[in-house]
């Protein structure tokens, strides 16, 4: 038992096990409706959660490096793949030809004064009701003006407006080309390993100028880089859609293995999606533990345990470290690109160091440095997580909570959630400060008969001086 | 040519000169000794040669080749492996893997490797056998799967002296290796140092204990304050008046 409790692989079998007894049925047994279930929303988060959770490890776990700034990853990741799904169909700059009538202008924007030169008119698109306007209101008015000037009966007017980075179209004025490159599995694949790419350049890229940092310097040099990450996001709207975010809709999210999102509530496009995420998260885990039961995860180690006589035995630390980055970056790409098709809408919040921080505490929570910690402590914080995201809805209590009386307005406030987080790590620091799987090294001694084997063996790796 | 060749090496902290144009050579296939009282330099020096710290002046040929101002681990590349004074093992990590790390310069496997082979690779295999019998050649075998952390003091001395031979070294550099060891421990010492040195691999060592020193080494220098006061054969050392006036602090 204790052996097995110990056992990465047994953690992983059991994780997969029960994301699928409790995730979605094939859509074939008629119960695709469910995949729009809150259940399946959570089981979702968790298990991309996960994988954010292996992706830290390697950094904070491995490499003993406190990395506060994962957020970026996690953010760009999406980033990447929701601006690559939308602006690879409707090309920045690109104008099109409104209906007026379809403009929508807020009350405020209403009590400006008209101005056709007022400047480029910038909209979204919302499915539903038409265009916000975003900026050029004042042309707006104008036009609407010189509408109402040409009387009931003269042609309904169209204004040339341009999309905000990030923007929604309408059907049919997607693309000039009317392609969708990564609309398929196989581009969207492409597109999350872009995004795994991308995330892991930046991971190299932000780690040079802190290769020399340890402990409390390295953490606070990545939280400041992460800060500086979170407001190139907000400010850079052609790319990221500002504060806006960027909205992936039935039209820009890429068919799964032919299911469209939109056909019938997109039972069978959620129950493909679980599955991918699901194959994604033993992927996460296989490149994990591969990477830890090498030359370079045993680099890492000793790193961690002692840089100077890690130097001493031959390794180039600072190798090791790029490297680390890097796979740890890669993860991060690759699991906020599938978050990008939970959320469908990314926004500048992907990157706040609350999103960081979490991470991190389901390291610590699992047990620093092993994988089935992560995954543990994935599963149980962001469960936690979710579950309070329910109580700070007061009609989910009243429905719920069987002992308060129907016309209840009881809930946790969305902000106690931290609060709660925090009691727990307290309570852990209090009786289990190594988390709850700790790594633990060896085991029970050699045979005498494995000792005899190991050495009647031969081999050239062992040689003292010139003999071996 | 010696294999290692050092000329007015120095070291400055601040204002302490802690290492003064101290000039040595260590001859292949020797066991070489380096004494003096505490805080003479010794560890120091060791600390320049293996790159460790960088040298105020002076400079360091191994094999004919300057090694000062490369990095630690391209030193240990050449073929310059050390323990250290203040033992340093990866404590969390299983005997058997701390002398696996030791193997980092003879393995091959890197990034894309380790991703698309898995662990279970031919060379996996071997760099188990191999720390296996680096671990039996220092007589660690049977706490082979052990935390590091929970073996006692000589024998944590003895993992570290297997995991620098693991790095297939052709000079070793023990920085006072039976420091902590009770008088049976460092009889075994003794023998697996002229091992070391009978198979092949040159030693240069730091020591306090004088009857051990004596015992092994061809050649002695001694510090005193950053300064060489005295080099010879043992008997030479024994009987110098420089080198009892500094152990014995004798006043002028
Ligand atoms: N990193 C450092 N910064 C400042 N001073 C140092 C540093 N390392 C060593 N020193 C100083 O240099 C001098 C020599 O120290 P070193 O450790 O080389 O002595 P040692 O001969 O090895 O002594 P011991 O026998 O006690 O190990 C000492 O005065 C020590 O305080
Ligand atoms: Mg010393």
């Amino acid at each position: 038992m204790k052996q097995l409790l110990r056992n990465d692989w047994a953690w992983l079998g059991l994780f997969v096990l029960l994301f699928m007894v409790l995730g979605p049925l094939p859509p074939a047994f008629g119960l695709g409706a469910i995949a729009g279930d809150f259940g399946v929303q959570v089981l979702l988060t968790i298990m991309i959660y996960m994988i954010f959770g292996l992706g830290l490890n390697i950094v904070i776990g491995y490499t003993g490096l406190l990395d506060l700034g994962y957020a970026s990853f996690m953010a760009m990741g999406a980033i990447v793949v929701a601006a690559g799904l939308v602006l690879t169909q409707q090309p920045a700059g690109e104008t099109l030809q409104a209906p007026l009538g379809d403009l929508r202008l807020t009350q405020e924007q209403r009590e400006l004064e008209a101005n056709a030169n007022a400047g480029p008119v910038v909209v979204q698109y919302r499915p539903d009701w038409g265009y916000d306007v975003v900026s050029g209101a004042e042309a707006v008015l104008a036009a609407l003006e010189a509408q109402e000037a040409a009387g009931p009966d003269a042609e309904p007017k169209t204004l040339s407006v341009q999309p905000y980075a990030g923007l929604v179209l309408p059907v049919g004025q997607k693309s000039a080309k009317g392609t969708h490159p990564f609309g398929s599995t196989g581009g969207f694949l492409l597109l999350l390993a872009i995004a795994g790419v991308v995330c892991a350049a930046f991971g190299v890229l932000r780690g040079i100028p802190t290769l020399r940092l340890t402990g409390d310097y390295y953490a606070i040099v990545t939280l400041g880089i992460a800060e500086i990450v979170y407001i190139t996001i907000q400010n850079e709207g052609w790319l990221t859609g500002g504060a806006y975010g960027i909205k992936l809709d039935g039209e820009t999210i890429p068919h799964l293995f032919g299911a469209d999102p939109n056909v019938a509530q997109g039972g069978t496009w959620w129950f493909n999606f679980y599955y991918v995420v699901l194959v994604a998260l033993v992927f996460a885990f296989v490149f994990s533990k591969r990477l830890e039961l090498s030359r370079l995860g045993r680099s890492w180690a000793a790193i961690k345990a002692d840089e100077v006589a890690a130097m001493a035995s031959g390794i180039d630390v600072k190798k090791a470290k790029l490297l680390a980055f890097l796979a740890s970056g890669f993860l991060g790409g690759v699991g906020g690109g599938l978050y990008a098709l939970k959320l469908t809408t990314v926004t500048h919040a992907q990157a706040e160091v609350f999103e960081s921080i979490i991470v991190v505490c389901f390291l610590v929570f699992g047990g620093m440095g092993t994988i089935r910690g992560a995954l543990l402590g994935a599963a149980m914080l962001q469960g936690l997580a979710e579950f309070l995201r329910l109580l700070s809805d007061p009609f989910w209590v009243r429905d719920h909570v069987f002992f308060l009386a129907a016309d209840s307005e009881l809930s946790i406030p969305n902000e106690a959630r931290m609060l709660i987080y925090g009691l727990m790590l307290v309570l852990l620091m209090r009786f289990r400060p190594q988390g709850l799987l700790p790594p633990r090294a060896g085991g029970d001694p050699p045979s005498k008969q494995q000792q005899a084997t190991w050495r009647l063996a031969e081999t050239p790796l062992f040689r003292v001086g010139g003999k071996t | 040519m010696s294999l290692l060749e050092v000329s007015q090496l120095g070291k400055s902290f601040g204002g302490l000169r802690a290492v003064n144009d101290f000039s040595f050579t260590v001859e292949e296939g020797s066991i070489t000794a380096l004494i003096g009282p505490n805080g003479a330099g010794k560890t120091t020096a060791f600390n320049m040669v293996t790159g460790v710290i960088v040298p105020t002046d002076g400079s360091i040929k191994f094999r004919g080749q300057e090694l000062r101002g490369r990095r630690v681990d391209l030193i240990c590349r050449q073929g310059v492996a050390r323990t250290f004074q203040n033992i340093r093992l990866f404590d969390h990590q299983s005997v058997l893997e701390n002398v696996t790390v030791g193997l980092h310069r003879q393995l091959r496997t890197g990034f894309l490797g380790a991703l698309l082979k898995g662990p279970r690779t031919r060379e996996e295999r071997e760099a188990r056998v191999a720390s296996a019998k680096y671990l039996d050649f220092v007589g660690l075998l049977p706490r082979a799967n052990d935390e590091a952390s929970s073996l006692a003091y000589g024998e944590r001395r003895r993992l570290e002296i297997a995991r620098a031979l693991a790095s297939g070294p052709s000079l070793l550099l023990l920085d006072e290796p039976a420091a902590g060891m009770n008088p049976q421990e460092t009889v075994e010492l003794v023998e697996l140092i002229r091992k070391i040195r009978d198979a092949g691999v040159t030693v240069f060592l730091i020591e306090h204990d004088m009857k051990l020193v004596m015992e092994i080494s061809e050649q002695i220098y001694v510090l005193n304050q950053g300064e060489e006061i005295a080099r010879g054969v043992p008997e030479a050392i024994r009987n110098d008046e420089h080198v009892i006036k500094a152990y014995l602090g004798v006043p002028e």
